[in-house]
């Protein structure tokens, strides 16, 4: 989604930092973002980390990033408890990603 | 319950009243669960999410403790032999797709809480009543996934098996990212757009190792 999203709206994104949480994504306040989620389900430096956010995007860019948290704190929970198998159309599609994030060391990849 | 006239970010009235309706739900009989089993799900869950620890709760199977506290603290732990063994151990797969529910959606509930650096809403207390027992309307069968769907796996099949889980869900749903119409306009853009709003799925994702 991430991928097609920024596609369709000729943005740029740096992939990498999704899964080290290091450097750029690229995309406007990208960096915060990232720093926000780590620092919320990690509960170190949540409010630096979210002041960040405010700072750079707004409080209404804070409160979405914080929803949307806590709706993929609840999507990993439903796919990883149900077993929802990657489809090997899906798995052909993100190749690239695949390969660029490192994710087959997923244990449900 | 669920006042955020303190809260250092604005939150909007409709994700206050989703919070409101799990609450609700939470504390209702369930479809394979009391109120009180209920309940002590989420107690488990909340314990376990910070501490990794599986504490007994006297209303539940010890099988569903165990199910409760790995799949809030370490989700991408659990896999097919566990499930398997669970129901053998008395966890039959519908209760253990009602589990799924309630402690996905206290995560959700409570991870905003969280990243707001408020107080976790007090669980609520158990209503009295039986669960509902109710069943599909057409038969929940295990294909590619773990747990019994009605139709292919898919993560709007999820919950299938118990409907009102799955109802949940698709309720909480929008308020917290995007309704199922939004999710095929690439550009749609709220406090965030569609990209970021992605970024942040994405790294909550990897940092869950969850391949989804």
């Amino acid at each position: 989604m991430l991928s097609w999203s920024v596609e369709e709206t000729n943005q740029q994104i740096n992939l990498l930092p999704i899964a080290d949480g290091k450097g750029d994504p690229l995309l406007p306040g990208g960096r915060e973002l990232i720093g926000f989620v780590g620092a919320t389900l990690s509960g170190n430096g949540i409010a630096d980390a979210r002041t960040a956010v405010v700072d750079t995007l707004g409080k209404a860019a804070a409160a979405d990033a914080a929803a949307v948290t806590g709706n993929f704190e609840m999507m990993n929970r439903i796919a990883d408890g149900v077993g929802m198998p990657v489809g090997p159309g899906t798995r052909k599609r993100m190749a690239g990603t695949i390969a660029e994030l490192g994710l087959d060391r997923f244990p449900h990849a | 319950m669920f006042d955020f006239s303190t809260a250092p970010l604005p939150v909007d009235d409709d994700r206050a009243e989703a919070f409101r309706h799990v609450w609700h739900r939470l504390a209702a009989p369930g479809t394979w669960w009391t109120g009180e089993e209920r309940v002590a799900i989420a107690a488990v869950a909340r314990a376990a999410y910070e501490s990794g620890e599986s504490a007994e709760r006297g209303a539940l199977p010890a099988a569903a403790t165990e199910a409760a506290a790995l799949l809030a603290h370490q989700p991408a732990a659990i896999t097919q032999e566990l499930i398997v063994s669970w129901e053998s151990r008395g966890l039959s797969a519908s209760q253990y797709v009602e589990l799924i529910g309630i402690v996905s959606q206290l995560t959700t509930v409570d991870t905003f809480h969280r990243a707001l650096e408020l107080e976790l809403e007090p669980l609520p207390e158990a209503a009295a009543g039986e669960p509902s027992r109710q069943l599909p309307e057409a038969p929940a069968t295990i294909t590619k996934a773990w747990v019994p769907m009605v139709g292919p796996p898919t993560i709007p099949t999820s919950l299938s098996a118990v409907p009102a889980e799955m109802a949940a869900l698709e309720m909480l749903h929008g308020p917290m990212y995007l309704t199922y119409e939004e999710m095929s306009d690439p550009a749609v853009t709220h406090g965030l757009t569609r990209a970021q709003t992605e970024l942040v799925a994405s790294r909550t994702s990897a940092i869950n190792e969850c391949f989804f």
